[in-house]
């Protein structure tokens, strides 16, 4: 016998998989946690249950249709960009859909990049991560007024209609990628994407109340640490997984990627010690730091070189400074409730390392090797490819078009059959009113009524202390 | 000198608070406490479990005023709360000691 076939090797499959799992772990827990952390304290259970919940939705809709949407075979709707921009939707839940050798019928069956090492569902669960991520992303612009119902709805069809087309221009071999387009791990497919989508579906959905916009200030900073962390090292598997061979290129992307973050991350805590009103360093800052240079390096992490992470990361950096601290003050930008500013350190920073990768790609980076020693690689305007910075103009201009046209429509579709937003009386409460919990909730005062039983007369004097598991009350009915 | 004490719901606090430093209050102690009769009891569920919260949290706030202010900051409370509920009681004070300088009475508000 012999465990697996001849075309798979187990270290590119080991490192697919553990990859794929670091991307999940960057939105389970890190970013259900990290905004979690970042809201107010009425609202964590809302946002960590949006987050966890979006996680699922994507995985069901990815088997059952996306993945082949954003990897399979073109769908020809017409001429041009309509040719190859999105894939014939269908299932992958088959045997041989799971155990098969993984294939992208316009890249690796195409002869752009080798033959896969690992099974089909190594690929669609690595790339099930990154298109899970995505609306995780974008949560952070429409929490704390979000209906439930229309977040679980809003996801599916957003995952469907927009982020396989993101995905299958770019990465699918659509039409973007065979133009030259380059977005090594989702500077533009996921960042970018959130960033567009995020800011215009708060527009569309409306504010927080003017109360909570106020007085928004984070519930919980350590569990922003967490978050932050698993963001970070989350990142490893992230850029480190995109070329889908544990080789050389893998290795030097993972470097670049921390590079670019604690260049990034460094140069806003520089900023904000002296340049900010408060001339104070400051955590929250330094995370908004970190967030975007592990964005802005994702369109560039294995095509630059350490210099180009290095550059990447302190320009972002200063740019998404400047974007968060001036550019929200402008008039339409206080108008749009972002709520965790999702726009800038998503969206800018996605869009910079894009047309940065334009400037900074070297050849001299290999990707792959062919045959006759030389090596498979791209270069941007620096290195004597100007053309390369236009086609990273047009790949974000179609991204920004286009997901920020369809998640205007879509959810004023879904606005035709439910309230996007809550009404205000809920959003006063919050969690309790939304979910009948809360974050931190308290012991005093608390009486289990039972499962079924009738509620305890609301008149009943409260004598001692009391706490969870009354005589009377039903104790505990936990199953563990 | 009068003590008055509102106890009120946390939604409410925010506009009594305001309404006070407009009419030129200088000094309030806020606490977070848990009272009962101010919001109806809500219910939470945690694991099936479901749990009738009779204390549910709320803000009270003491404020010191002189004899002749105390009637103007009970009024200004019961507008600015109209909308919440709570309560608001108000009683004699013997006597105020600001501790830095020792001014006593209505000297130290």
């Amino acid at each position: 016998m012999i465990p697996y076939p001849s075309w798979l090797n187990s270290g590119d499959n080991t490192w697919q998989l553990v990859a794929a799992t670091l991307v999940g772990l960057m939105s389970i827990p890190g970013i259900a946690i990290l905004y979690g952390g970042l809201v107010q304290r009425k609202w964590i259970v809302n946002t960590m249950l949006m987050a966890f919940t979006a996680f699922a939705v994507v995985l069901v809709a990815w088997v059952l249709y996306e993945f082949q949407m954003s990897f399979g075979t073109p769908l020809h709707l017409g001429p041009g960009i309509l040719h190859s921009a999105v894939g014939r939707p269908g299932t992958i839940l088959g045997a041989r859909a799971e155990i098969g050798q993984a294939n992208i019928p316009l890249v690796s069956g195409a002869g752009l990049m080798p033959a896969f090492r690992f099974p089909q569902s190594s690929l669609a669960y690595f790339q099930f991560a990154f298109a899970a991520i995505t609306p995780l992303l974008f949560l952070g612009s429409v929490i704390g007024r979000m209906n439930f119902r229309a977040w679980l709805l809003f996801v599916l069809l957003w995952s469907g209609i927009v982020y396989s087309v993101n995905a299958f221009l770019l990465w699918g071999g659509g039409w973007w990628a065979q133009m030259g387009a380059l977005d090594y791990s989702g500077g533009y497919v996921i960042h970018l994407a959130a960033g567009t989508s995020g800011f215009v579906a708060a527009a569309v959905i409306g504010p927080r109340l003017a109360r909570d916009r106020a007085k928004a200030v984070p519930n919980n900073l350590p569990m922003v640490a967490c978050g932050a962390g698993f963001l970070w090292l989350g990142w490893n598997g992230f850029n480190g997984g995109d070329m889908y061979f544990g080789g050389q290129n893998a290795s030097a992307a993972v470097l670049n990627t921390n590079l670019t973050t604690a260049v990034a991350l460094l140069t806003w805590v520089l900023l904000d010690m002296f340049l900010s009103k408060q001339r104070k360093p400051t955590f929250l800052g330094a995370v908004n730091g970190m967030i975007v240079g592990l964005v802005a390096i994702t369109p560039a992490a294995g095509f630059v070189t350490g210099t180009g992470a290095i550059l990447i990361g302190l320009i972002a950096s200063v740019v998404v400074w400047l974007s968060w601290n001036y550019f929200s003050k402008v008039g339409f930008m206080r108008k749009v409730d972002d709520a965790l500013g999702v726009f800038h350190t998503h969206g800018v920073a996605g869009l910079l390392g894009g047309l940065l990768v334009g400037l900074f790609a070297d050849p001299a980076m290999a990707i792959y090797y062919n045959k006759d020693g030389s090596v498979d690689s791209v270069a941007g305007l620096f290195h004597g490819h100007p053309k390369q910075l236009a086609l990273q103009a047009g790949a974000a201009a179609t991204i920004i078009v286009w997901d920020g046209l369809m998640t205007f429509l879509i959810l004023r579709f879904l606005g035709l059959f439910m309230k996007l937003r809550m009404p205000d009386e809920v959003l006063e409460t919050g969690d309790v009113a939304v979910h009948d919990e809360e974050g931190y909730p308290s012991e005093e005062g608390l009486v289990a009524v039972g499962v079924t039983g009738a509620p305890t007369p609301a008149t009943a004097p409260v004598t001692g202390p009391v706490a969870s598991g009354l005589p009377g009350g039903e104790p505990s009915r936990a199953p563990d | 000198m009068k003590l008055v004490t509102a106890v009120l719901p946390v939604a409410g606090f925010e506009q009594v608070h305001q309404a006070l430093r407009t009419l030129g209050i200088p000094g309030v102690t806020v606490s977070t406490v848990f009272a009962t009769g101010i919001q109806p009891p809500r219910y939470e569920v945690y694991r099936g479990v479901r749990r009738l919260v009779e204390l549910r949290p709320a803000v009270r706030m003491d404020v010191v005023a002189a004899d002749s202010d105390a009637a103007d900051v009970l009024r200004v409370v019961l507008v600015a709360a109209a909308g919440h509920g709570g309560s608001v009681r108000v009683q004699p004070v013997d006597q105020v000691v600001r501790i830095r300088t020792r001014e006593r009475g209505e000297a130290a508000l």
